[in-house]
C-alpha cells in the first residue's frame, strides 16, 4: 500500500470494466438506440438503451458545437462537446427536454433521482477529424493514428452517487448488474465510449473496421478531484486490494496447471509485451520508466514456456523470481498471472463493493491502541513531522468549483484549512497523546476529541491491512498520481499517460467488445 | 427561497464540512455526517445546523455507575455518551440535551454500524433493542439551515488565485 507500488498498479480481469462486460453477458444484455436525432454536424442527441434483465438504463447524450478557446478538460470548464446522463429506465420525451436543459450545464444544472450519472466529453480533435476524413474518403482511418491517441473524446468527469441531485448509490446498490463498485459509472463510459464510435461513423458516412473500432476507447483527463476518495473510504479500499490480493494468493496455491491455462499464460505474455511496445507517451520520465518495464518484461518471461508453466510450483516460483525484480514488474506479473484463472477468481469480484463504515470500538484500553499503531502503523511513526519537507504540501478545497487541489505550504496561502488528508501526521499525533495505560479509549477520547478519528482509523487498519495508503501525503515527494493510477486501474484504464505529478490522461474501455459484442471476451492489455 | 432537496450524499459532504467550519474535530464532525445522512430526518437536518451554530465545547460530565452530561451539547456528547455504553457503562443522562431530535440519528447509526443497540427514554440512554431504519427519501432543508450549512462548510474553502488554478491539473486548452 505504498505510494511507489501504487503507482504501477496494472489493470487486471478484476477492474470493474472487465467485471462489468462478464456480468452483461451473463444477463444476456443489448443494447438499442432508440433515439438518433443528429443534425449534418452531428449536433442533437442520442439515446441508448442497454436491457438487463427485468431493467432498462438509458444512455441520453447531447452533442453540441464548442469553440477551440473553449475546450478545456479542467473541471472549471463549462461547455463541452457532448455532455452525458444515464437514465434509470427509458426516458419519456418530456424527461429528455428536461434534460436537454440541465445535462449540458452539468455542475451548474440539477438531475433527479431518475438519474444515475452525469458526465461530459471533449473531443480529441485531430484524431476524430482524421478519422471521419478517413471515412468520407472511403478509407479506414490510419492504425497507427488510432494507436497514438486511441480514443476518440476524452471524458473529464464521471459524476455519480448523489452529487447535483442524481440518485443516491444506495438506491440502486443492491441491484446486481449495479452492485459493482462504480458499475455504474463504467457502464456510462462503455455506453458513452459507442456514442464516439457512432458519431465519427454517422459524420463521416461509412463505418469503421470493426478491429480499429474496438481499440478507440475513451479517455479521460484525471486530475486531483480522484485522489481524496482513497483516504476517505478505507472499508472500501481495503475490499478492493483484499480481493486482488485473495485472488493472487489462490492462483498461486495452484501446484499444477492445466495445458489450456499455460497456454493462455503465454498468450497473455505476447499480450503484454505487444502493449508495452504500443505504450508511448510525452513525459521523458515516464517513457524511460515504461522502456524499462518492456526489457524487464522481455527478461522475466524469456523461459517462460507451456512445459515451464506446467511444472509442479510453478506459478509460485515464478511470481517469488517477480519479488526480486521492481515493483513495476511485480504489478505486471501479478496481473498477468491472474488472467487465465477466470473460474477461480472471478467470484471474488462479488466482495469488491462494501458499505460499512469504520466503527470506533471505545472499549479498547489506550495501551492496546498503542499496541497497535506500532504493529499496523508504524510507517506514520517512522515520519519525522518536525522536518518541513515532511509537511511541504497540504490539500484543500478550493472555493472555485469546489476541487480538491495541493498547495505549497511555504509559498501559498491556505494552509489553516488543509482537509484532512494527512492520517500518517494524525496517527503519529494520536501515538504521542495517548497514555501507556489500561485506561479505556472513550474516556481519553472524551478529553482529547481530536484523536477519534486518527483512533478509529489505526483500529480499522489492524482488521482490514489494505484500507490505508501508507505513506504521509503532506510530504514534498508526495505524488498524488500514485493515488490516482491505483484508483484508476481498479477501474480498468489502460495506457496511463502523465502529464504531471498532478494529473494524468488514460483511456478507458479499450478494447472492450462494442455495444453489439456483449459476451466476446475482453483482453486484458489492448494492443493494435 | 425555497426549500431545497438535497441527496444523502450531498447532505453528507455538506455536513462534513459545515462540522469542519464550525470547528467541530474531525471525528465527531464524521459521527454528525454519517448519522444524519445516513439516518437522519428534516428535524435532525435542522437540528444539526443549530447545533454547529453553537460552535464546538467540549462536554462536561461525571461519572457514577454510569454518565451524568450537565448541559449536555448533542454533538459533542452523543458520541462520547455511545462510546460509555458500548464499553459496558449501563446507562447516560443527558441532562438538558440542546439538539435532542439528533438523537435518533445518532442511536439507529450505530445499530447499523454495529456499534451497539441503545434506546433513549426521556433523557437516559440505555441498552435496549433497535432496529435502525435508513430512509431512502430526499429529505427537505429549508434555506435557513441550507444557508447555515453552506456557510458553515464554506469556512473550509481556499479562494482560488492563479497559483492554485496550477495545481490540480489538465490543460487550459485541450485541442491535442
Amino acid at each position: 500500500m505504498r505510494l511507489s507500488r501504487l503507482g504501477v498498479m496494472q489493470p487486471t480481469r478484476l477492474s470493474f470494466l472487465r467485471v462489468l462486460m462478464r456480468r452483461l453477458a451473463d444477463a444476456k444484455a443489448v443494447v438499442t438506440r432508440p433515439v438518433w436525432d443528429m443534425n449534418d454536424e452531428g449536433h442533437g442527441c442520442a439515446v441508448y438503451t442497454v436491457t438487463i434483465g427485468a431493467r432498462a438504463y438509458s444512455l441520453i447524450a447531447f452533442s453540441q458545437a464548442l469553440a477551440p478557446e473553449d475546450r478545456t478538460d479542467r473541471v472549471i470548464a463549462t461547455a463541452w462537446d457532448a455532455a452525458f446522463v444515464l437514465f434509470d429506465g427509458i426516458p419519456t420525451e418530456d424527461d429528455i427536454a428536461r434534460l436537454k436543459r440541465d445535462v449540458p450545464r452539468q455542475e451548474a444544472g440539477r438531475l433527479s433521482a431518475k438519474e444515475i450519472v452525469l458526465s461530459r466529453a471533449n473531443k480529441s480533435v485531430r484524431v476524430f477529424s482524421d478519422v471521419v476524413d478517413a471515412l468520407r474518403r472511403g478509407e479506414q482511418p490510419k492504425k497507427d493514428l488510432i494507436r497514438e491517441t486511441g480514443y476518440l473524446m476524452r471524458t473529464t468527469a464521471v459524476y455519480g452517487n448523489g452529487k447535483f441531485g442524481l440518485s443516491d448509490r444506495a438506491a440502486y446498490a443492491e441491484r446486481p448488474e449495479l452492485s459493482g463498485p462504480f458499475a455504474a459509472e463504467m457502464l456510462t463510459v462503455w455506453l458513452i465510449r459507442g456514442f464516439t464510435h457512432d458519431l465519427a461513423e454517422f459524420l463521416g458516412g461509412a463505418e469503421m473496421d470493426r478491429e480499429i473500432k474496438r481499440h478507440l476507447g475513451i479517455g479521460n483527463a484525471t486530475g486531483l478531484g480522484m485522489a481524496p476518495f482513497l483516504v476517505s473510504h478505507p472499508r472500501l479500499l481495503d475490499a478492493w486490494f483484499r480481493v486482488k490480493e485473495t485472488a493472487l494468493a489462490r492462483v498461486l496455491a495452484q501446484e499444477t496447471i492445466f495445458e489450456e491455462d499455460a497456454n493462455h499464460l503465454l498468450a497473455a505474455v505476447s499480450e503484454a509485451k505487444a502493449y508495452l511496445a504500443d505504450w508511448q507517451v510525452a513525459d521523458l520520465d515516464a517513457q524511460s520508466e515504461i522502456d524499462a518495464l518492456r526489457e524487464e518484461w522481455d527478461r522475466f518471461t524469456a523461459d517462460v514456456t507451456v512445459e515451464t508453466l506446467r511444472q509442479a510450483g510453478a506459478l509460485a516460483a515464478l511470481f517469488a523470481v517477480a519479488e526480486t525484480r521492481s515493483e513495476a514488474l511485480q504489478e505486471l506479473a501479478a496481473a498477468w498471472l491472474l488472467e487465465p484463472f477466470g473460474a477461480l477468481i472471478d467470484g471474488l469480484a462479488a466482495d469488491q463493493a462494501t458499505h460499512a463504515d469504520p466503527c470506533l470500538d471505545a472499549s479498547m484500553s489506550c495501551a492496546a491502541l498503542k499496541t497497535l499503531i506500532v504493529s499496523h502503523a508504524a510507517w506514520a511513526l517512522d515520519v519525522d513531522f518536525d522536518d518541513p519537507a515532511a509537511t511541504a504540501q497540504f490539500w484543500y478545497v478550493s472555493e472555485e468549483k469546489l476541487e480538491p487541489r495541493l498547495g505549497d505550504r511555504e509559498s501559498e496561502a491556505g494552509a489553516e484549512l488543509e482537509t484532512p488528508l494527512d492520517s500518517a501526521r494524525q496517527i503519529a499525533a494520536l501515538y504521542q497523546a495517548l497514555p501507556s495505560d489500561e485506561r479505556p479509549l472513550w474516556r481519553f477520547l472524551a478529553e482529547a476529541p481530536e484523536h477519534r478519528a486518527a483512533a478509529r482509523r489505526v483500529q480499522t487498519l489492524a482488521e482490514h491491512p489494505y484500507s490505508e495508503v501508507r505513506a504521509n501525503l503532506l510530504d514534498k515527494d508526495a505524488a498524488p498520481i500514485h493515488l490516482l493510477r491505483a484508483k484508476l486501474s481498479f477501474f480498468g484504464a489502460t495506457r496511463f499517460d502523465p502529464k504531471s505529478r498532478l494529473w494524468t490522461r488514460v483511456t478507458l474501455g479499450q478494447g472492450l467488445p462494442l455495444l453489439d459484442e456483449i459476451g466476446d471476451e475482453a483482453p486484458w492489455l489492448p494492443s493494435l | 427561497m425555497a426549500a431545497v432537496s438535497l441527496t444523502r450524499a450531498e447532505l453528507f459532504a455538506v455536513l462534513l464540512r459545515a462540522a469542519r467550519g464550525a470547528g467541530v474535530p474531525l471525528g465527531h464532525a464524521e459521527d454528525l455526517a454519517h448519522a444524519v445522512s445516513d439516518h437522519g430526518d428534516a428535524n435532525a437536518i435542522t437540528a444539526a445546523s443549530r447545533a454547529l451554530n453553537q460552535g464546538w465545547a467540549p462536554p462536561l460530565f461525571e461519572q457514577y455507575e454510569g454518565l451524568i452530561f450537565a448541559n449536555a451539547r448533542a454533538i459533542a456528547a452523543l458520541p462520547i455518551a455511545l462510546d460509555a455504553l458500548q464499553s459496558g457503562l449501563p446507562w447516560v443522562k443527558l441532562l438538558d440535551l440542546d439538539e435532542a431530535a439528533l438523537a435518533p440519528a445518532y442511536l439507529d447509526h450505530a445499530a447499523a454500524s454495529q456499534a451497539g443497540e441503545f434506546v433513549m427514554e426521556d433523557d437516559m440512554i440505555v441498552p435496549g433493542p433497535r432496529v435502525s431504519k435508513r430512509p431512502k427519501d430526499r429529505p427537505e432543508v429549508s434555506a435557513a439551515c441550507w444557508g447555515t450549512l453552506t456557510q458553515h462548510a464554506a469556512r473550509t474553502y481556499v479562494p482560488a488565485t492563479d497559483t492554485s488554478r496550477q495545481g490540480a491539473g489538465a490543460g487550459s486548452i485541450d485541442n491535442d
